[in-house]
């Protein structure tokens, strides 16, 4: 009877601790990586009557969780690259809408700058047109400002996530660390393991696997060593290690990562959670888009410029720069050991293109390194090079083996946009020379407008005749100084002449005494051809070889950030799509189902019940003997 | 398969989230008219419709270059028109003037008239654009261009620039004519050639302006007529100093054809008397009204001094019929400019509204499908929250009383 006693009680027990966990996990149906815990009830040692065994009751042998290792391992990195998707989709999508929008981009503040200058065109004397076309000038520079401003913030963003993500990244290695050592200390044998310790460290790490990719492995004590990157080790048992941000040795603006007390940048390794998505955001959309405006600002600087200075002001003075843009960026990495120092500097803007350039040194040689396609563009010792319309070259010093310097041609091209006139006067809409035909000419033929070819030529305004001595011969003759320039010249009809800087045509059949003349253009403020040449620049394909103009060029910036916030935005969809398939898959292991516990609660309830009844029945037997031996 | 609590939760959130994100998507479309929200919904869409938008205002500009040019052209040629009543007026007085039985007092109340025209004809030439720039200066638009010199005669100030407006993608339109392709480079005589009396002539004889037989053999020669005997008559050309035609016989009125030119002498001639025929030389407008003014005003009182009269009449007025057929042919060329800018401005409305079709295809929205969209979500929005209400409602604990 002590035996149905002792077997009730150790019901009693198993039912009380099985209620107990019943009880832990409806209180833990909320908790985060909970994993369901299960009371593994098994008969106790039966007791050996001879010819049988007697059953002694229940006993505890342990309590379980439901854990799947591969699903919880797989969850980690689905959430590590959903969660890098999740900070690179939100990122693009800001430069998305600040490229792509239709009325605050800088595409209507270009169109409407060509518009001014047709204007300009249309009546060149006036000058609320001038100053129409200044204004629009200093719209597109304030646009081109706006937007690398608003670049450059979210350049600070990625700095500042990534600081934040360091941060976040020790405090949990911290608390992996703690969580490894008690669960080290804790005793733990068969079927003892210290279930919510492992639940807190598996939360933990799928927190970090937010922040950045981890891969862990075991250890025999039941610690677990987490590695990122290449394997360097973020936590190795009860110790953590720290990661620190510190500025990019090659691009003071930038922030890069790597373990406490070693200098080795870990930022390219670093593919996945937040900290990947930062990265990949900074490389992939950022600093090509960056580049790409400011290879437009100078592009278009460039360009503009040009034409300009060919035309002559309303004062009748020749014209100046219209705009200035930023000029090329060259950074020494912080951990060269020569004294070198590069200069960079743009010789044609219409052969650069949106990229960075890498230029190492081995020693003996330079590399030039073109980072949109990696591709190697020069090579040599001289330490000069010409390259996409970018002259680099050695400015001081001597470099040593393994000096890196980045070269960045149009990065600051879009901030430093300026506009540098500002009278409207000084806007050159007319051409610095005119021509004409004599009055007494007799012969049919005409003279075109003139054209500058070399608006440096000091004689470029020298009034110079062009008289015929026959019908097919010319001299060029400087009717200032009454100089023969060139005498006995062919003409065939339609052919340029050209001499002082200019160039002009003469078509049709002259006469033996015909002139013609060609001077510099005082009055000639109704000379609407410069600012027609400039206007004419909208649609001329003057940039990347020749193969786009302002606008296209700009439209391809669009395309390519929206080309990239598609990707990432399908990758997420699916990403966040594998997240849920496979976090279900571990919830449906690992899960607390309310209705599966209520089930289980009634279950141990009334077998609690049933084992009290056992030891009142134990008890009555007692009473029995009891009652039977006081006779 | 086990469901756990939490993530029947989670899953119930997602579902309703997701319609929401369909449904603000929808309703940002329908708001905006715009299908595409992002340049991350259709990068190579998107792309287009930046394309697309900067052709429309491009186009915008065109037509807006057009309306001005087509201002500026219309007022050039009712200044042209204007131009052309005054020389046909001057034409007028012209024959009026020439007719023998005339006084000088008529011939010089004419000679007023004409000089009258001549100030109009400045006036004519110094007019201004819409905005404020003279029409006829070449690209010297803030300077007068015809001015009066000391000597009575009139001087151009303007250059010979042509302003150009850009009217379409590939065609710039001149938008004006400088004063001297309208005024002054003009021919006299009859295009090719010009005639004269010499002053010392003592007969009456008169020489007509004459045609060219066969253009390309003129040569830019000047001829010398000459009258050895007040019937006979050699043609020496002084270019070459080389006689052409000796011992001719005159008759009155009769031919005289050499070289590709054929003239003929009228009246009676007097030995010695000499005629000229020279290449063909620019002469203003200007010069053109006040030879004939002049002409009027001299006194002809003997045959030979009508004869002079007679003879610069003929001269000026087929001068001024060089000078009305100069001013035709650049009204003509004002109308075909006018008319470009016309087709032109067709063309541009043509493509715009083409442009405008592509991009309604590529950005416009479907309303339609759009409003189809929204409702399905909203359904699909609101079976989500319903059934999470009632699924969330289950549970075993419920009937645990």
């Amino acid at each position: 009877m002590i035996d149905i006693l002792r077997t009730g009680m150790s019901g009693l027990l198993a039912f009380q601790q099985a209620l107990a966990t019943t009880g832990h996990n409806i209180t833990n149906v909320n908790t985060p990586n909970y994993s369901r815990q299960q009371v593994d009830l098994t008969a106790t040692l039966p007791q050996n009557l001879g010819n049988s065994y007697l059953g002694t009751g229940v006993n505890l042998a342990g309590i379980s969780r439901s854990y799947d290792a591969f699903l919880t391992q797989q969850v980690r990195n689905y959430g590590a690259s959903a969660s890098q998707m999740e900070t690179l989709n939100g990122l693009i999508s800001q430069v998305s809408s600040l490229v792509g929008d239709a009325d605050t981009g800088l595409a209507p503040a270009l169109q409407k700058f060509f518009a001014a200058a047709q204007s300009v065109a249309d009546t060149p004397t006036s000058v609320p047109a001038r100053q129409v076309m200044l204004s629009q000038g200093e719209s597109l520079a304030t646009s081109f400002q706006d937007l690398d401003h608003q670049l450059s913030g979210l350049r600070d963003t990625v700095n500042q996530g990534l600081q934040g993500a360091v941060t976040n990244i020790n405090d949990l290695a911290t608390a992996i660390a703690a969580v490894n050592r008690n669960i080290a200390l804790a005793p733990s044998g068969a079927g003892a393991a210290p279930n919510d310790l492992l639940d807190q460290r598996d939360k933990l790490l799928a927190d970090l696997s937010q922040l950045v990719p981890v891969q862990t492995v075991a250890q025999p004590n039941g610690t677990l060593n987490v590695l990122i990157g290449n394997g360097q080790s973020l936590v190795v048992g009860n110790r953590a290690n720290f990661l620190e941000v510190g500025r990019s040795a090659l691009d003071p603006q930038d922030l890069a990562i790597h373990l406490q007390g070693q200098s080795a940048d870990l930022s390219a390794q670093l593919t996945g959670g937040q900290v990947g998505g930062y990265l990949e955001f900074r490389r992939t959309v950022l600093n090509p888009a960056q580049d790409s405006l400011g290879l437009l600002a100078i592009g278009l600087a460039a360009t503009v410029n040009a034409q300009h200075r060919q035309g002559m002001d309303l004062d009748g003075n020749l014209g100046g720069t219209l705009f200035q843009a930023g000029a090329p960026r060259v950074l020494a990495d912080a951990n060269n050991t020569g004294t070198a120092t590069l200069t960079a500097a743009i010789n044609d803007a219409g052969q650069l293109r949106g990229s960075d350039y890498a230029v190492s040194y081995d020693g003996a040689n330079y590399t030039v390194q073109r980072l949109s396609d990696q591709a190697v563009v020069a090579s040599g010792a001289s330490g000069s090079f010409t390259v996409d319309g970018l002259t680099i070259a050695l400015n001081s010093g001597t470099p040593k083996a393994g000096d890196h310097f980045l070269v960045q041609p149009t990065r600051q091209g879009a901030a430093d946009f300026a506009v540098t006139v500002t009278e409207p006067s000084k806007i050159a809409a007319a051409t610095p020379i005119r021509t004409s035909a004599s009055q007494s000419n007799l012969g049919s033929a005409s003279i075109s407008a003139g054209k500058v070819l070399n608006v440096t030529d000091p004689n470029l305004r020298q009034a110079v005749a062009i008289r015929f001595t026959d019908p097919t011969t010319f001299d060029l003759i400087d009717t200032a100084t009454h100089t023969t320039l060139a005498a006995g010249q062919t003409y065939t009809s339609g052919n340029p002449i050209a001499v002082n800087g200019w160039e002009v045509r003469i078509s049709g059949i002259p006469q033996t005494g015909d002139s013609f003349q060609v001077t510099a253009n005082a009055g000639g403020v109704g000379d609407n051809s410069n600012a027609l040449a400039l206007a004419g620049l909208q649609s001329s394909q003057t940039l990347l070889n020749g193969t786009s103009n302002y606008h296209s060029l700009y439209t391809q910036l669009i395309a390519e950030v929206g080309a990239h916030g598609n990707r990432a935005e399908s990758t997420l969809k699916a990403q966040q799509a594998l997240l849920e398939q496979t976090t279900q898959a571990r919830d449906a292991a690992s899960g607390v189902n309310l209705d599966e516990e209520a089930a289980d609660l009634l279950r141990f309830q009334q077998a609690y019940a049933a084992a009290a009844q056992v030891i009142r029945v134990a008890d009555s037997l007692f009473q029995t003997i009891l009652d039977a031996a006081k006779g | 398969m086990r469901i756990s609590t939490a993530q029947l939760y989670t899953q119930g959130v997602q579902a309703i989230d997701k319609s929401q994100v369909e449904v603000a998507k929808a309703q940002q479309q329908i708001s905006s008219g715009h299908r595409l929200l992002s340049p991350a919904d259709d990068p190579v869409a998107s792309a287009q419709v930046q394309g697309l938008r900067e052709q429309i205002a491009i186009t915008a500009q065109y037509q807006q270059n057009i309306t001005l040019a087509t201002g500026r052209l219309s007022i050039e040629d009712s200044t042209l028109q204007a131009v052309g009543d005054v020389l046909q007026r001057a034409r007028e007085l012209a024959v009026q003037g020439n007719n023998a039985a005339l006084s000088a007092s008529d011939r010089s109340s004419i000679a007023q008239e004409v000089r009258q025209l001549g100030d109009q004809l400045q006036d004519l030439a110094n007019a201004k654009d819409d905005s404020g720039g003279y029409l006829f200066a070449g690209a010297k638009i803030q300077t007068e261009p015809f001015v009066k010199d000391g000597a009575g005669g009139i001087i151009y100030q303007g250059d010979q620039g042509q302003r150009l407006l850009q009217a379409g993608p590939s065609r710039q339109v001149v938008v004006g004519d400088s004063g001297a392709e309208v005024f002054q480079q003009i021919r006299n005589g009859n295009g090719r050639f010009s005639v004269a009396a010499a002053a010392a002539n003592t007969g009456s004889g008169t020489i007509a302006v004459g045609s060219f037989t066969d253009p390309t053999a003129l040569q830019a020669h000047s001829y010398r007529i000459e009258f050895t005997a007040a019937d006979t008559f050699d043609v020496i050309d002084e270019t070459t100093a080389t006689p052409v035609l000796s011992g001719q016989t005159y008759r009155d009125d009769q031919a005289i054809q050499f070289n590709g030119l054929a003239t003929a002498i009228s009246g009676t001639p007097a030995s010695g008397d000499r005629f000229t025929i020279q290449p063909a030389a620019t002469q203003d407008l200007f010069t053109t009204l006040k030879k004939l003014a002049d002409t009027l005003a001299a006194p002809a009182a003997t045959p030979a001094s009508s004869a002079q009269l007679s003879q610069s009449l003929d001269n000026t007025l087929a001068d001024l019929d060089q000078g009305i057929n100069h001013l035709e042919e650049v009204r003509g060329q004002v109308g075909a400019r006018l008319n470009a800018l016309d087709s032109q401005d067709s063309a541009n409305q043509a493509f715009s509204l083409h442009l405008q079709q592509t991009l309604s295809d590529v950005d416009g929205l479907d309303y339609a499908e759009a409003a189809t969209r929204l409702n399905g979500g909203l359904v699909a929005l609101q079976a989500a929250q319903q059934s999470f209400v009632r699924i969330q409602d289950l549970s075993l604990f419920n009937y645990l009383r």
